[in-house]
C-alpha cells in the first residue's frame, strides 16, 4: 500500500474534497456554508478514521456525515428563518448555491427543496444505488424512488419553465 | 437532462485553499487527539473517582473487621447450642429445676418465707414468753412479800421497786433468749427440710423388711389364722401377730423365705416383701 492508498485523513480530503464540497453545495444555501461543513465533515474525520476498514467505507461515512451536518445545519432555528443580505440575489428562499454561468438543470436542481436536491445528486451524479440513498438518508427505498420520481416530474415543470 | 446535470455539476472543484485550509484543520485536529491520548497516558494512572472516594470514606466509617462475621456467628452458635440444651434440660440448673442452680433459687425463694414464719413465731414466742416472765416476777414478788411479812411499808415500797427492776431486766433479757432458742429452732427446722430433701431420694420402704431363706416351713404356716394371699404370680403365708408381718413364700426356683416386716397395711408388706424377692 503506497502512501496515498493509506487510509488518512489528509488522503482523505485528497480523494473526496470534489464530492464533499459539490454535495454540501447542493445543500447548503451559500458558498461560505458549503465551506464550512466541507471543513466540519474532514475534521470530523479525524478521530474517525482509525474505524474505516477501506476506501468505500470513507466514502459511505462521508456521503453520511454531510447530509446529517447539512440537516443538523437546516434544523437550527436561525438558519430556518435567517437569509443572508449579500446572497439575495444568488439564493431564493431555501434554495441551494447556484453557480454562477450557464447551468441550467443545476439551477433548476437548485430550485427544489432539499430532500429532492439531495436524492436526485447521489442518484444522478453520485450513481449511488437506491438502497445505499436509503441508507445514508436514513428513509424506505420506497420513499426514495417517489421522492426521485417527485424530483423529476418538478425539475420537468422547472426546465420547461424556463 | 441528467447527463447536463452531470456536466454541470462535474464542473465544480472544490477550491485549493479551501482543500488547505481544511488539510491545516484536519493536522490540527490530529495534534489535538494525539495530545489528549498523550495526556490520557499518565492519566491512566489510578486516579480517586467519585465512587473511590464514597466507597472509602462509607468503609472508613462502617469499618467492620474480618473476624467479626465468624465469631460472631461462632458466638450465635453457641447461645442456640446452650439454649436447646438448657431446653432438653441436658445442662445442670436448666429449666427442669432438679440442678443444683435452680435449687438454690428455689432457696433464695424460700428463705425470706421462712425467715418471715420464724419472725412470726418470735413475736408469738415474745409474747407467749413474757407471760411466764411475769407470772416468775409475780412468784419473786410473793416469795419476797412473804419472807418479808413482817416488814414496814417501807420496805415494802422498795421491794415493789426493786421488783420493777428486776422486771425490767427479764423483760429486756427474754429476747436474747428467744433469739437463742429460735436459732436453734431455725437449725433443727433446717436439717428437718435437709432430711426431707434427702428423703425424696431414699427408698422410704427400705429396712422396714426383713427377708431371709430357710430350709423348712416356720412355726406360723400352720397357725390358724394364717391365711394364703397371691401377689405378683407367688403365693404368700401371711400371718400378722403383734403388729408385725410375718410370711412364707416359696418362689418359682424353689427357695423358701421367711420375710417379716412392721409395716401397717397388708398390701405395702407384700410389696415390699416382693421388692425384697426381687433383689434376691
Amino acid at each position: 500500500m503506497t502512501k496515498e492508498e493509506q487510509i488518512t485523513t489528509e488522503n482523505a480530503v485528497d480523494r473526496y474534497a470534489d464530492m464533499v464540497y459539490r454535495l454540501a453545495l447542493s445543500q447548503m444555501k451559500n458558498r461560505s456554508d458549503a465551506d464550512d461543513l466541507f471543513q466540519e465533515v474532514f475534521v470530523r474525520l479525524v478521530s474517525h478514521i482509525e474505524e474505516l476498514t477501506s476506501w468505500e467505507h470513507v466514502k459511505a461515512w462521508l456521503i453520511r456525515v454531510t447530509i446529517n451536518c447539512a440537516r443538523k445545519h437546516y434544523d437550527q432555528y436561525w438558519n430556518k428563518n435567517v437569509d443572508y443580505i449579500e446572497d439575495t440575489e444568488q439564493f431564493r428562499g431555501a434554495e441551494a448555491y447556484e453557480p454562477p454561468g450557464e447551468h441550467p438543470v443545476r439551477q433548476a436542481v437548485a430550485k427544489l427543496p432539499p430532500k429532492y436536491r439531495t436524492v436526485v445528486h447521489l442518484f444522478y451524479f453520485e450513481e449511488l444505488p437506491i438502497q445505499e440513498i436509503a441508507q445514508f438518508t436514513q428513509q424506505k427505498e420506497s420513499t426514495v424512488k417517489s421522492q426521485l420520481h417527485r424530483a423529476r416530474e418538478m425539475l420537468k415543470g422547472l426546465l420547461d419553465g424556463t | 437532462m441528467m447527463n447536463q446535470y452531470q456536466n454541470e455539476t462535474a464542473q465544480i472543484h472544490a477550491p485549493a485553499a479551501l482543500i488547505a485550509k481544511t488539510k491545516a484543520a484536519v493536522r490540527e485536529e490530529e495534534e489535538r487527539i494525539s495530545r489528549e491520548q498523550g495526556s490520557q497516558i499518565p492519566a491512566s494512572v489510578p486516579q480517586v473517582t467519585y465512587e473511590d472516594y464514597v466507597s472509602y470514606h462509607y468503609n472508613k466509617k462502617h469499618s467492620v473487621r474480618k473476624w467479626t462475621y465468624p465469631l460472631t456467628v461462632a458466638a450465635a452458635v453457641v447461645i442456640l447450642l446452650s439454649v436447646s440444651m438448657a431446653m432438653k434440660g441436658i445442662l445442670p440448673g436448666g429449666y427442669t429445676g432438679n440442678g443444683p442452680v435452680a435449687d438454690g433459687i428455689m432457696e433464695a425463694a424460700e428463705a425470706p418465707a421462712a425467715e418471715d414464719e420464724a419472725c412470726a413465731e418470735e413475736i408469738t414466742e415474745g409474747i407467749d414468753g413474757g407471760a411466764p416472765a411475769a407470772g416468775a416476777v409475780e412468784e419473786m414478788n410473793g416469795g419476797e412479800s412473804d419472807s418479808m411479812k413482817q416488814e414496814s411499808t417501807d420496805s415494802m415500797a422498795q421491794a415493789e421497786a426493786e421488783e420493777m427492776e428486776d422486771s425490767g431486766k427479764a423483760m429486756s433479757e427474754a429476747p436474747a433468749a428467744d433469739y437463742a432458742q429460735e436459732d436453734a429452732r431455725g437449725g433443727m427446722i433446717k436439717e428437718e427440710a435437709t432430711e426431707k430433701e434427702a428423703g425424696k431420694f431414699r427408698n422410704p420402704h427400705s429396712g422396714r423388711v426383713k427377708i431371709e431363706a430357710v430350709d423348712e416351713k416356720p412355726d406360723f404356716y400352720d397357725n390358724p389364722d394364717a391365711e394364703d394371699i397371691v401377689h405378683e404370680g407367688l403365693t404368700f403365708r401371711v400371718l400378722r401377730a403383734e403388729g408385725e408381718w410375718a410370711a412364707y413364700v416359696e418362689t418359682e426356683d424353689g427357695t423358701a423365705y421367711v420375710i417379716c416386716g412392721e409395716v401397717e397395711e397388708l398390701e405395702e408388706f407384700l410389696e415390699e416383701a416382693y421388692e425384697e424377692l426381687e433383689k434376691k
